[in-house]
């Protein structure tokens, strides 16, 4: 395989494992309206902005 | 790149057509993997592209007639979702190390036990938060989420190590699926970064970059199983530092010493007819 291929693959993997563990500690914008529960998920499907029947007002 | 996209409706028609796109690129990639007789080789992860296509069945469905529990569709499927996920990590280490019984058998064994440890972990993690039973349900299966995601990060890692011992080894479907898992779980790594840190203003663009990474990544793994050599040309069989250490795994002696035992026997054979032929003679 591509040595640059290979140093992409590490570097984003890297920042990915780095975006993991600051994403854990520091927190400060989160949003209610995000539920972190369905950040997290596979697939192609849009992910739900609000919980239920409590959707509050979104800038976008 | 986030403020690029400038009407919210052409977000929405883009946000539709990747979303309807996913579930086209995965039935595409379940037909090549039964053409190609990969249903069998790679039975669990077969079981999990089929899934994410009844799965996004679902989803549209609720989407389009009882919009108030789409969240709680989408995170139900997500938590099964993630379960196929970790076991179709398990049938990747098992198709990488499948010529190596023992490092195959002590790897799965610490993979699992790994889960059902990180597992409890965010349980106690989830218990500890002064929540409802529902909720702490829901933070147990986040915080795996995203410990999943992490160790995926470390797929990449480890296939690049690998294929480093290989020159062909990128060429190999299992390298594809493991690969198109670890890039996956690093774009969206990232995302969930962005979007816990910018607010929930651009949670539309965010779902829609996951949305075709995730696209990007099944047209990835197609291209792999149209393409790829197939695991059985290229295994990672031959490597004398691994057969050791298998070998160790296993407790099975090596050549060399089973040799020496060998030897010994025979010339302990040899002893005893040679004290019997003198003792003969002595009485003769």
């Amino acid at each position: 395989m591509n040595k640059a291929l290979q140093v992409v693959l590490i570097t984003l993997a890297l920042a990915g494992a780095y975006c993991s563990l600051t994403t854990h500690i520091v927190t400060p914008n989160a949003n209610s309206a995000v539920e972190k529960s369905v950040m997290y998920a596979d697939g192609s499907d849009p992910m739900p902005a609000c919980r239920g029947r409590v959707c509050p007002p979104q800038d976008n | 790149m986030l403020h690029a996209v400038p009407h919210p409706s052409a977000m929405t028609l883009m946000t539709y057509a990747s979303w309807m796109l996913g579930p086209i690129l995965q039935i595409t990639l379940l037909v090549f993997m039964i053409r190609r007789k990969l249903r069998t080789t790679f039975p669990l992860f077969f079981s999990y592209i089929l899934f994410q296509v009844l799965k996004s069945a679902c989803l549209a469905l609720f989407f389009r007639f009882d919009q108030m529990d789409y969240f709680y569709a989408y995170w139900t499927g997500n938590a099964i979702s993630v379960f196929l996920a970790l076991t179709v990590m398990d049938e990747i280490w098992r198709q990488l190390f499948g010529p190596y019984e023992g490092i195959q058998r002590l790897g799965s064994l610490i993979f699992r036990w790994a889960c059902v440890v990180l597992f409890l972990a965010a349980l106690v993690i989830a218990t500890s938060t002064q929540r409802s039973s529902a909720d702490r349900l829901i933070a147990a299966v986040f915080t795996f989420d995203r410990t999943m995601r992490l160790v995926q990060c470390g797929l990449v890692f480890l296939v690049v190590i690998v294929s480093r011992f290989l020159k062909s080894f990128w060429r190999q479907q299992v390298f594809g699926i493991a690969l198109g898992f670890g890039i996956f779980a690093s774009i969206e790594l990232v995302l969930v970064s962005l979007l816990t840190r910018y607010g929930a203003s651009h949670i539309n663009s965010i779902s829609l970059v996951k949305s075709i990474a995730y696209n990007a990544v099944t047209v990835l793994w197609i291209g792999y199983v149209r393409l790829a050599v197939p695991a059985s040309a290229t295994r990672l069989a031959g490597d004398p530092q691994l057969e050791l250490l298998n070998q160790a795994i296993l407790g099975i002696p090596d050549s060399a010493e089973d040799h020496t035992f060998l030897t010994r026997v025979e010339e302990a054979v040899e002893r005893v007819l040679a004290r019997s032929a003198e003792q003969k003679r002595k009485s003769a």
